[in-house]
């Protein structure tokens, strides 16, 4: 099983941002920390990615609500830890 | 006494319900998008007058004619599904009428879904370990198209109509190992039909018809899936499970030769083969034509995998399943 997790404290800010505009499909560069999603590809498909995202990196379980919840690019951050 | 799967059946209902179907009634999405999201290019819809209980009927006697066996050999029958024909009585006490079962034979329905095969099984081996039983016909069957709204693609694509018949009897060595089961209720409103039942009975107020954020229409009265908190709960439950029930039956990933997972969708099931490192060919996937049959797709496929030669006798096969409840189960089957 997935042992070894890549710890949120070792990634950079743009390490972090690289792993958002990879899922979001977005250009290099594009996203900022105050982009709001509902400018972005924030879809069910996108939220699926991100679960699976934050668990595989972060060893952390996102819920529907939480998810919900989030309106910038922000708040997709600060869970990434 | 031990006991083992003597053998798999299915049956689907005639009609199809194809992606270009399904892609004319939801503007921007066509058939290669709805596959590409789901990994299922159709499914079977039973027809008004069809229930899971036909389709229950249909599947026992094609295990009965593969089998060449008699319906007098049966002496349990175990029915799962959360389509019934009535409340009351037990389908499963009507199937026994219909199928030419015994009068001194058992039956009951069980009201599980995703999980229900695993659950099945744990019951028959219980009947059979306390000879409470020698031959258990569990069958697995649902029309959850019937409670789906013609324009919720969220759910309409996923969900297809099946039933599957497997024989589970007393045999000289255990086919049929330890169980991992597992169940949360505080999920219990994440995949519902919110009316029907005695908590919310039906009306007009429950047939109102609303639009949700992603553009799907359903009312109390239709199937409601949230599939963020669905796959959040999957991708956190299963490799775990995995990793118990090997455990539990003191084996290790190598010594399993064939996993088949609940077929839920094409998304899923990628994150989890991968999250549980089993490599491709050891991971069964065969759904694309009949999409998730819920309780039933676990034994479809065991089926399938034998008809394709996947299967073979002697394997060890690990069968998980998950989903409404919230409930999951996993164990490991001697074929």
């Amino acid at each position: 099983m997935s042992d070894t997790l890549k710890k949120g404290n070792g990634m950079t800010h743009e390490e972090k941002i690289g792993l958002l505009e990879e899922m979001f499909e977005a250009d290099a560069g594009t996203l900022k920390s105050g982009t709001a999603l509902d400018t972005l590809q924030w879809d069910s498909m996108a939220m699926l990615s991100l679960i699976a995202l934050v668990n595989e990196r972060f060893g952390k379980r996102l819920s529907g609500v939480q998810i919900k919840s989030f309106k910038t690019v922000q708040d997709i951050l600060a869970v990434m830890e | 006494m031990s006991c083992q799967i003597t053998g798999v059946s299915y049956h689907f209902p005639d009609q199809v319900l194809t992606n270009d179907e399904l892609a004319l009634l939801y503007p921007g999405w066509t058939a290669e998008k709805i596959f590409e999201k789901t990994g299922i290019k159709q499914r079977y819809v039973a027809a008004k007058d069809e229930t899971a209980g036909d389709l229950a009927e249909k599947a026992a006697n094609k295990l009965f004619r593969a089998l060449s066996m008699e319906p007098s050999s049966i002496d349990f029958l175990l029915l799962a599904t959360q389509s019934p024909d009535y409340y009351l009585p037990t389908t499963a006490c009507i199937l026994q009428h219909r199928l030419g079962i015994r009068t001194t034979a058992g039956a009951l329905d069980f009201n599980l879904g995703c999980s229900a095969y695993i659950y099945g099984l744990s019951l028959a081996k219980g009947l059979i370990a306390s000879e409470t039983a020698k031959n258990v016909l569990l069958i697995t069957a649902e029309t959850y198209t019937k409670h789906i709204h013609p324009m919720d693609k969220s759910v309409r694509t996923i969900f297809g109509d099946g039933a599957a018949a497997t024989l589970v009897s007393t045999a000289d060595s255990s086919g049929i190992g330890q169980f991992v089961l597992g169940t949360d209720g505080s999920g219990y409103d994440k995949l519902i039909v919110p009316s029907g039942g005695l908590r919310l009975c039906p009306s007009a107020d429950t047939a109102i018809e609303t639009l949700d954020d992603s553009g799907n229409t359903r009312s109390q009265d239709n199937l409601f899936m949230d599939g963020t908190e669905i796959f959040s709960f999957t991708i956190a439950t299963v490799p775990r499970t995995v990793k118990e029930t090997l455990e539990k039956n003191q084996l290790t990933m190598e010594n399993i030769d064939l996993f088949v997972f609940h077929q839920a969708n094409q998304y899923m099931l990628d994150f989890l083969r991968k999250k549980c490192k089993i490599p491709q060919p050891k991971f069964y996937m065969n759904f694309a034509d009949c999409g998730n049959t819920v309780s039933a797709s676990i034994p479809i496929a065991l089926a399938r995998a034998e008809q394709d030669g996947t299967l073979k006798r002697g394997m060890k096969v690990m069968l998980v399943g998950f989903g409404v409840g919230l409930s999951w189960g996993a164990t490991v089957v001697t074929w």
